[in-house]
């Protein structure tokens, strides 16, 4: 027993002094936590940084490591940062009772912000005529990629319209060069979810603006005939034989961000890929590092043409930003960085695929012509759809991901999947 | 720097402070008739525990309890919905495959883990120390590994690409030199052969838990006791099964119950390979995503009130052998 | 006659624990090698393929590099440190003093207290976190002592969900030491302090070794407790790896050099910790 000497009790106080330190966060202090990771997070802070600066606002970005989960837990106890990110925007309005809208903030010229966004942006996240939540970020995911050096040497060339890529599939299956498709849709626990990418495709370009707005808000039926049209337009793609190498187990088994086949020389190529513009990040070392200096030989990229008679329009998605306060430097921040202003100094340089959602970002601020051309689809776009699932509350979100996979894979008939796809909004 | 010293000021002065406590509580005990003192002792030396137990879990655990009851907006208020969670949880069409798999997860995993963790415990007991140590830690090494790594190297042993593609999983590759056609693994359900997969993890994950804890057990048996066998003629086996087992048994029962318990709360490892589809859902997956991802605190937590009524068997069994085992001691 | 019999059993135990071994290793091997792999060589063709010809292989050490080079790995280290030493050695003290009272002691509502105490080994601890910040921040209300951002909130909570299992294991094992002897320094004269640090707790070394060994590496390797209690001021390595990942999760290279560099740690804990393994402590106290 010596050795808990009288000397632990001056220690013991000590730590008393050590425990009590002033709140932190004081009124020119902002924190912001997001999905944003890498790179892109180096860029954003470094924007944040210059912007603070400037205003006399300390601000630090936390890259949530799993945002759902941490979120929740920091709001539900109270100590919620005054600015959220949510990768997946149907989540920030389950938290609209804690938020400030945005219409409240004088600060933050909302008006302006919605004139310069890409039309379809603005009515993201809102309840209730208010908005919560406005854009940071964006990406494209109407974008078929393919290997222009594949395509050149067995001569074939890039499809305009839907009927071209159907002959294109059709030619490259019977003269035996390999595989039209690459699809993927594994994710771990969030599979599926790049199956319902391809739904969103065409249930936008088949139902249009307020048919696709109805069918992301649970108000028309995975039974309903537009949604139908778009799943037999999927699986006409995906399912059918020879299409993809392996079928629909080999999509549901796959890696959404498996791109070497694509790349790849043997009989097991595949051509064409669907993926939005993040998917640069998971091509094969050597040919993302001769992408990323502006060499094109192997990386080539289209606008999925739309089916005759539809809309030619553009799906895409991004981060939404929201408030939990309406102290003044918050207001200043988010005023900030849902402006077009935002990408305009270090982000592109430490990520250059980042997107804003403005139509007046200049352009000039994209150094690869690739992600120019991508930012130009964007802002041309006649109509925009915000990826519907994402938008949906979460446990649409999660079966829809879950259903779409029984199907692929073959363990559900479409009617049984899409029947429980519809029934789970009973849940939200 | 600061950091450093921040952190160092710190962790000195806690360890200070829960010795203090200790030897306070001591000294005034000691001050104390020697009749109250019996009484009294017994809580000094449980009664920190009790406090941060109870402060710490059993008065969240509560609250999960009346949660389960509720329906919880997010900005915590709540309103009373009777057994309405649980009549959801029940009504979902997972549910039934859900209870199979997780009774599936009880009853492979903690008989397999502690097997081989004894077995491993008990082998490297006869092989020289040096051998013993570097053994024991490559057992050992998959508990460090963080999860999200254990995740990806999983994902490559049972990865699947279709006939005629490189294949990049270890299985499958070894599958296709027996003569076999490429699996896509995480889709067969026949025999529930998907989970069984998935239960491979978490063995391979703990059974350098049940080695470590089942090593110390046998260290500890005294060595006149094997000695006494050797010398009645008793060979290897007849040792371990007479006499090194029956010594370290309370320990073998303890290992059990907690893998039993892990079995019973996986849910990380389903979440990352399967996501749950192909029927391996498990309880404690429902809860994660039901609180977390949806945001149902009520039905989340009413998946817990299942989880704390299915461990009502082990506390009665472990009550009474405690018993049993008092009164032979 | 017992030696030959000894040293041929300690042969065929090694060859089935190689055996063992190189299973078990055999995961831990490919991620440690895909970790060093191109990664479109890795998606292409299994690590295995690299032992049979290493020279073919583009070696690649960048993801190391990464993990190496992230600015705020340094504070990380020191921050995970700060939560993982005390948040080890705390609740073995507390756990082996409540375990002893459950072993040796005789009082009211014992078996109470202890199925109370397995009971609360399977509630998951996630939905224990919001109503335990809660706690901390209407504490802080009331009195102005900060807990909630503090390195002291994480060893509290690792501690109190640490107790259920560390107690549970420690009574298992303090079982097995024989009435006698405790019964023979009551005898003596010995208090139940003097029984529990003289006696109870060098004989449980082992045990004692083995918990603080886990409970090193489950907080090392935890980041929500961390993240939620400490604060994103001061990010463990866990979290500061697992937020490398990103959005899309295309830094797991990065993450998987990151968990060798992180698992150096809780193995040298192993290490350090495995000679408490001995053999012959209680025999010894019985002659």
């Amino acid at each position: 027993m010596k050795k808990f000497s009288i000397a632990s009790l001056a220690v013991a106080a000590l730590a008393a002094t050590v425990a009590i330190v002033p709140s932190a966060n004081a009124a020119d202090e902002v924190t912001i936590y997001g999905g944003f990771g890498g790179d892109q997070a180096k860029g954003f802070q470094a924007e944040l940084d210059a912007f603070g600066a400037a205003n006399g606002i300390k601000i630090t970005y936390t890259t949530l490591a799993s945002y759902d989960t941490d979120i929740r837990v920091k709001v539900k106890a109270g100590q919620a940062p005054n600015i959220g990110m949510w990768p997946q925007p149907g989540g920030l309005l389950e938290y609209s009772s804690v938020l400030e809208p945005i219409d409240g903030l004088k600060s933050v010229d909302l008006a302006g912000i919605k004139k310069t966004l890409v039309p379809g942006w603005a009515g993201l996240a809102t309840k209730g005529g208010k908005t919560y939540g406005l854009p940071v970020s964006a990406n494209v995911k109407s974008l078929v990629w393919y290997n222009p050096a594949a395509f050149k040497a067995a001569g074939l060339s890039v499809p305009k319209t839907d009927a071209d890529m159907t002959k294109l599939t059709n030619t490259i299956k019977s003269k035996k060069l390999g595989y039209p498709w690459c699809i993927g849709i594994e994710s771990g626990g969030a599979t599926g979810w790049a199956a319902t990418d391809w739904m969103e495709e065409y249930v936008l370009r088949y139902g249009g603006e307020a048919q696709y707005t109805a069918w992301w808000k649970g108000k028309l039926a995975w039974s309903s005939p537009t949604v139908q049209k778009a799943a037999k337009k999927f699986a006409e793609i995906a399912l059918t034989p020879g299409n993809v190498n392996g079928g629909g187990k080999a999509i549901a088994a796959t890696g959404f961000g498996a791109t070497a086949n694509l790349f790849a020389t043997g009989s097991n190529k595949c051509f064409m890929m669907r993926q939005g513009s993040f998917i640069t990040d998971f091509f094969p070392d050597a040919i993302k590092a001769a992408y990323k200096a502006n060499d094109f030989t192997n990386v080539g990229v289209f606008k999925l043409p739309a089916p005759a008679g539809t809309t030619d329009a553009v799906l895409g998605g991004g981060d939404l930003a929201a408030a939990f306060d309406d102290k003044a430097a918050t207001q200043k921040v988010l005023n900030f960085i849902l402006s077009d202003k935002l990408g305009q100094g270090a982000m592109l340089s430490n990520y250059p695929s980042y997107l804003s959602a403005h139509k007046t970002f200049p352009s000039a601020g994209y150094k690869n012509p690739i992600t120019k051309n991508i930012a130009g689809i964007l802002a041309s776009a006649k109509l925009f759809g915000f990826d519907g699932s994402d938008l949906a509350p979460a446990v649409v979100n999660a079966t829809e991901w879950k259903e779409l996979t029984n199907w692929i894979s073959g363990k559900k008939t479409q009617k049984q999947a899409f029947d429980a796809i519809d029934a789970s909004w009973n849940k939200a | 720097m600061k950091d450093l010293f921040t952190a160092l000021e710190a962790v000195i002065a806690g360890i200070a402070i829960t010795a203090f406590i200790y030897w306070l509580l001591n000294f005034l005990i000691h001050r104390l008739p020697e009749r109250a003192k019996k009484i009294v002792e017994p809580y000094v030396f449980i009664g920190p525990v009790l406090l941060l137990i109870g402060l710490f879990i059993v008065w969240p655990t509560l609250q999960s309890i009346r949660l389960s009851f509720m329906e919880e907006a997010i900005d915590g208020s709540t309103t009373w919905v009777g057994l309405q969670n649980f009549k959801d949880l029940i009504a979902e069409d997972y549910f039934a495959n859900m209870v199979i798999n997780n009774l599936m997860w009880i009853a492979i995993v903690p008989i397999l883990t502690v097997s081989i963790g004894l077995a491993i415990a008990q082998l490297a007991n006869n092989v020289g120390s040096r051998q013993e140590k570097i053994l024991k830690s490559i057992f050992f090494m998959p508990m460090t590994i963080s999860f999200v790594s254990a995740a990806v190297i999983w994902r490559y042993i049972y990865a699947y690409a279709p006939e005629g593609q490189d294949q990049v999983g270890l299985l499958n590759t070894i599958w296709m030199k027996l003569g076999g056609d490429p699996q896509a693994w995480f889709q067969i359900e026949a025999l529930k052969f998907n989970n069984i997969l998935l239960m491979v993890i978490l063995i391979w994950l703990s059974a350098g838990y049940a080695m470590v804890l089942l090593s110390a057990a046998i260290k500890s048996v005294p060595e006149d006791t094997i000695e006494a066998g050797r010398v009645d003629g008793a060979n290897t086996s007849q040792i371990f099964f007479k006499i090194i087992l029956p010594q370290i048994w309370p320990t073998a029962l303890a290992v059990f119950i907690t893998v039993l318990i892990g079995a019973m709360k996986v849910f990380d490892i389903v979440l990352a390979m399967t996501g749950g589809n192909y029927n391996t859902t498990v309880l404690a997956q429902t809860f994660y995503l039901e609180y977390f991802s949806y945001g149902n605190t009520g039905k989340a937590m009413a998946a817990v009130v299942l989880l704390i009524l299915a461990i009502i068997p082990v506390m009665v069994y472990q009550v009474r052998h405690y018993r049993k085992f008092e009164a032979a001691r | 006659m017992i030696g030959v019999e000894k040293r041929r059993s300690s042969l065929s135990s090694l060859i089935v624990l190689i055996f063992l071994a190189a299973l078990w290793l055999l995961p831990t091997v490919g991620l440690f090698i895909t970790s060093l792999r191109e990664k479109t060589e890795a998606q292409r063709t299994g690590w295995w393929d690299v032992i049979f010809n290493p020279l073919s292989q583009d070696w690649d050490i960048s993801s190391y590099a990464t993990v190496l080079t992230e600015k705020n790995l340094g504070t990380s280290f020191i921050s995970s440190m700060a939560v993982t030493v005390p948040a080890t050695i705390l609740p073995l003290l507390f756990a082996a003093y409540a375990a002893f009272g459950f072993t040796f002691l005789k009082f009211r509502g014992r078996e109470f207290f202890f199925s109370v105490i397995i009971g609360l080994l399977v509630v998951p601890l996630q939905g224990a976190l919001v109503p335990v910040l809660r706690m901390f921040i209407s504490f802080t209300d009331k009195t102005g002592i900060e807990i909630s951002g503090q390195y002291a909130a994480a060893w509290f909570v690792h501690s109190a969900f640490a107790m259920p299992l560390a107690i549970y294991i420690l009574r298992n094992y303090m079982m097995t030491i024989p009435n006698s002897l405790i019964e023979a320094a009551r005898v003596d004269g010995a208090s139940n302090f003097t029984i529990f640090w003289r006696l109870v707790l060098p004989i449980s070394v082992p045990a004692l070794a083995s918990f603080a060994i886990f409970q090193f590496l489950w907080v090392w390797n935890d980041y929500l407790i961390a993240f939620v209690f400490v604060g994103n001021e001061r990010p463990v390595l866990t979290y500061t790896l697992l937020a490398m990942l990103g959005q899309y999760g295309e830094g797991w290279q990065a993450v998987a050099a990151g968990s060798f560099v992180s698992l150096s740690v809780p193995l040298l804990v192993f290490f350090g910790l495995q000679r408490y393994f001995v053999r012959g402590l209680t025999a010894g106290a019985v002659k």
